[in-house]
């Protein structure tokens, strides 16, 4: 009777194994000038994925962005909101492995750091192609912090779409001055044991707390930039892990367990459980006291060392079904006039990552008058005070080592 | 056996098995060629063994294993008390007994991520038990309220789990209940058995087989799953599940195989777990059902024991409407925070946002009407030949098609995603509202079969074939006497089918590629990375009201369509 299971197995494996090459023609906007990408766009449909949590993001994508384009480009936006990009990601992981090399259904995908390495390395993105977008011209490209994606080159694989810095965030009520350096942020936690915790890594916004204390241990910046480096990380690395074991039974539960996100830092945050919360959106605060999340005594502030900063990018996949229309829409998203609408804290409140000496004097004019909100510190303030993002393999060494050394540590 | 029939089972089993075995199997195979390093964009230097030994072992992972058995035992072993009570109450008549049945069956639509939300809105340092202690001055500040999500024994967890799983054990008890009748339990009365006798040495033993299976698949369930503990568990140790979804959602593609190196070790778990179930099976073939024989009487209450049964109402209202109450208080409310009871003021913020037509709730609602629909239509045209095949003719290999067709139920989504999409984007079926149909039809398949499997009217073929020896034909036979004698079972998997398509997420997000946009899809968008609590319960709302409506139609239908005997009589293993 086994022989009944020969037809089924075949067949999976059939339909697994084999598969029909697909045709080697592949549309290549980027060879092509501008004005023949806008009409090779015209009266396409654009798929595009993005993590979708927030509704001020999706709001102003599906509402502002979506009808401009139609109206101006008669391009047809559809977006697909995400919980998580790694997802995007997966997909197009799949798509390769069944040798989809074209009519793919993700035409654009917001990414950046190991996501967007993780798809140079599969070799899932299509490029180079950002720099010759028109709105490039604007864009600081000259910067190390756009040029590279978590250290990670861009190549003109991605477009820079917006920028994010890491802030602190506390309830002005309970805690008047609050600690910003990390000597003084452990002696609060001495004198307010319980109050003090944030999400365990891999988290994004705890990873990038741990990280920052890696600025504090090495001097000299530059040393942690670029590839990693066993050197500098083990003569840091000893002191940072001694410095979060030391905290850990102070924290929120005596540090036996920890926020698995952001969100449920949030939560207690805005319970009066804990004293502090911390964002990579600087304006999300701002956004949180509007939407009554938080109490309106919250505030936000630096470390006296500055915090990290990054870009988020717009890739386009290998085998996207519409790259002019991606293209189109890139440039659109980076132009000034979606840019300013972008960093008002009502619409979605993301930094802008316009070069403000290449802009018109009317964009400029329009960007300085954005207000930010009560929360938010001041655009200068939080730009003089930016440290560049680590490369993934330090990211990698400091997540796994993290658990090692203070998550799993008795 | 004559060859005939067994050709016949075969015929009948064709279209699961090779739904089952082409496609779900497809995908597990790429799975498990994964785990071994094959189908890796980044060269991990495979076909290697070497990512089982490297997760297989190791402290954390038996710590985690620890962890996932403790959780899985307890939480069945609950689940299974609280089902047999609440089932031994429901099997009496008293008024309210209507209510109550549907009050008790209200979990079954909620997707575990609400359910998991709900549980830490109310047991939570800051949820409203703490703030309700907090009103009657028992605590001052949220850290004086013991930490029951978090935490080290997982109670969280475990009630989230023992909320869910608890009707569908319900269900099972009352089934095998009903079918063996109350004939033996009087008996033993007569007899001059005490209550508590009676229960222990004749209730109990006759039920256990019928509920053995439940508790497997209910086992299995919460040993792979991750939603749950990923919500509300501990950051260290985790279980196994969580720790295999982290692995998978690494950017770094070289941990790739090892997630799916332990997410097979979780599948193997889980099939150890159908090995007794299996082999209860074949015992219980012997046995001929023998519904006629036995009438079922409802039993009454005795007057003295009224109220105790309406403390009983009480006490399952409270516990199946608890997690869910606050849900609708929630999604309107503005600056909700400790320690208030009630929220200070209302908004519509988060209604008006997912009404808006660009979050495009509607046709998400509608998409998942559609597909729902369809998927239970195909599983029960598939699913009903292969129930009768597997309830029916004894055959060799008829274990395999079992353990196939449990397949779908063990296996941790995970393990077969990239298989299932690369299986899909062959048949040219992937990113279409098809290929999502089918994939869901996978995973509603098993509930159908083994729901119906095991129900009386396929298993007692005799008044088929009284109706074959009067001269009906095979096909009319079928058509007049079994379909409608099946038809309270049929009703109870159609409802199961369609909340198992309605609840899919990432199985539609993997063979839809976001081009078929349903509600969980829309849930989840909002639900993962976002710390807007009345916005994540509006959107729980929204996926839950639809299956409620869908609910109380199939409990009205099953009420009209026959006596109260047959609204509950077949669901014999149902599943969690």
């Amino acid at each position: 009777m086994h022989k009944r299971w020969i037809l089924p197995l075949l067949l999976s494996l059939l339909l697994v194994a084999c598969g029909t090459p697909p045709p080697a023609a592949n549309n290549d906007p980027a060879k092509l000038a501008w004005d023949a990408v806008v009409t090779q766009a015209r009266g396409a449909t654009v798929n595009m994925h993005m993590w979708g949590g927030d509704p001020a993001i999706n709001r102003y994508m599906s509402a502002w962005v979506v009808a401009r384009l139609k109206s101006d480009h008669d391009v047809t936006l559809r977006i697909t909101s995400l919980g998580d990009t790694t997802e995007a990601v997966n997909k197009l992981l799949g798509e390769k492995t069944a040798n989809k090399q074209t009519g793919g259904t993700i035409d654009v995908v917001w990414v950046n750091g190991e996501n967007f390495r993780t798809l140079r390395q599969g070799g899932l993105l299509y490029g180079p192609w950002a720099q010759q977008l028109p709105s490039a011209a604007s864009i600081p490209w000259t910067d190390p912090s756009v040029a590279n994606d978590f250290g990670y080159p861009v190549d003109g694989y991605e477009a820079p779409w917006g920028r994010a810095q890491w802030v602190m965030i506390y309830n002005s009520a309970h805690v008047p001055e609050p600690p910003r350096s990390w000597d003084a942020l452990l002696a609060w936690a001495k004198a307010h044991p319980g109050r003090f915790t944030y999400p365990a890594p891999p988290d994004f916004s705890g990873a990038a707390f741990v990280r920052q204390a890696f600025f504090a241990q090495v001097a000299d910046h530059s040393k942690l930039q670029g590839p990693f480096n066993q050197q500098v990380y083990d003569a840091a690395a000893p002191n940072v892990w001694q410095y979060f074991k030391e905290l850990k039974p102070l924290m929120w539960r005596g540090g036996e367990t920890f926020p698995q996100s952001v969100d449920q830092l949030n939560q207690l945050f805005a319970n009066g459980e804990v004293d502090f919360t911390m964002n990579y959106n600087p304006v999300f605060a701002s956004g949180a006291i509007e939407r009554g999340e938080f109490p309106a005594t919250t505030r936000t502030y630096q470390l006296d060392g500055g915090t990290l900063a990054n870009t988020h990018y717009l890739a386009v996949p290998f085998n996207a079904a519409n790259k002019a229309g991606a293209l189109v829409v890139a440039n659109f998203l980076e132009s000034p006039a979606a840019q300013i609408e972008k960093a008002k804290p009502s619409t979605w409140g993301d930094l802008p990552v316009l070069d403000s000496t290449k802009l018109a004097a009317g964009d400029r004019a329009a960007l300085d008058a954005v207000p930010l909100g009560a929360a938010t510190l001041p655009l200068r303030e939080l730009a003089a005070h930016a440290l560049p993002e680590l490369q993934g393999d330090w990211v990698d060494h400091i997540k796994r080592d993290w658990q090692d050394q203070v998550l799993k540590a008795r | 056996m004559t060859g005939g029939r067994t050709r016949t089972a075969w015929l009948l089993l064709a279209p699961t098995v090779l739904l089952l075995g082409g496609v779900f199997g497809g995908g597990l195979v790429v799975g498990i060629a994964q785990s071994v390093g094959l189908f890796s964009v980044v060269d991990v230097h495979g076909p290697t063994l070497r990512f089982y030994p490297e997760v297989l072992h190791g402290d954390d992972t038996v710590r985690s294993f620890v962890l996932t058995l403790y959780v899985a035992c307890v939480a069945t072993a609950l689940a299974l008390v609280l089902g047999v009570m609440f089932a031994l109450l429901l099997r009496r008549a008293f008024r309210g007994a209507g209510v109550l049945r549907v009050l008790i069956q209200l979990p079954l639509p909620v997707p575990h991520l609400v359910a998991a939300v709900g549980v830490a809105l109310v047991l939570g340092q800051s949820g409203l038990l703490a703030r309700g202690l907090h009103a009657l001055g028992v605590i001052d500040q949220p850290a004086a309220m013991p930490a029951l999500i978090y935490d080290r024994g997982a109670v969280g967890i475990i009630a989230a789990y023992v909320w869910k799983e608890t009707p569908f054990m319900a269900l099972a008890a009352l089934a095998a209940l009903r079918a063996n009748g109350n004939d033996l339990e009087h008996a033993a009365r007569a007899l001059g058995a005490g209550r508590r006798q009676t229960l222990r040495h004749v209730t109990l033993p006759l039920i256990a087989p019928g509920l053995l299976g439940a508790a497997v698949i209910v086992w299995a369930f919460t040993f792979g799953a991750f939603e749950v503990p990923l919500l509300l568990g501990q950051s260290y140790p985790r279980m196994l599940a969580v720790e295999a979804w982290q692995r998978y959602n690494e950017p770094d593609l070289s941990i790739r195989p090892g997630a799916l190196a332990l997410n097979m070790g979780i599948a193997g778990c889980a099939a150890l777990a159908l090995l007794p179930y299996l082999w209860l099976r074949r015992r219980a073939d012997r046995l001929v059902p023998d519904a006629n024989s036995t009438p079922v009487t409802d039993l009454r209450v005795a007057p003295r024991a009224r109220w105790l049964v309406a403390l009983s109402i009480v006490v399952i209202g409270l516990w199946t409407v608890v997690p869910l109450a606050p849900l609708p208080v929630w999604s309107f409310s503005t600056n909700w925070r400790w320690p208030l009871l009630v929220p200070p003021a209302w908004s519509l913020r988060t209604w008006s946002y997912l009404l808006d037509p660009a979050t495009r709730a509607l046709p998400a609602l509608a998409t998942s009407v559609v597909v729902a629909l369809l998927v239970t239509v195909l599983a029960l045209v598939g699913g009903v030949p292969a129930a009768l095949a597997l309830g029916r003719y004894r055959f060799q290999g008829r274990a395999w098609v079992e353990a196939l067709v449990f397949a779908p139920l063990l296996v941790p989504p995970l393990s077969v995603a990239l298989g299932l999409q690369v299986v899909f984007i062959r048949l040219g079926l992937a990113d279409t509202l098809g290929g999502v149909v089918v994939a869901h039809v996978l995973f509603a398949l098993p509930y159908v079969v083994v729901l119906l499997a095991n129900s009386t009217a396929v298993r007692d073929e005799r008044w088929e074939a009284q109706a074959r020896s009067l001269g009906a034909g095979a096909w009319q036979a079928f058509w007049h006497v079994t379909l409608p004698l099946l038809r309270p079972s049929l009703a109870v998997a159609a409802l199961l089918a369609f909340l198992v398509s309605w609840s899919q997420y990432g199985v539609t997000l993997v063979i839809g590629g976001g081009q078929v946009w349903t509600l969980p899809l829309l849930l989840v968008a909002q639900a993962h990375g976002s710390s807007d609590g009345a916005l994540l319960a509006a959107s729980a709302l929204l996926v839950i009201l639809p299956t409620l409506v869908f609910l109380l139609l199939a409990a009205r239908a099953l009420g009209a369509g026959g006596t109260r005997k047959t609204q509950t009589d077949d669901v014999a293993l149902v599943v969690r």
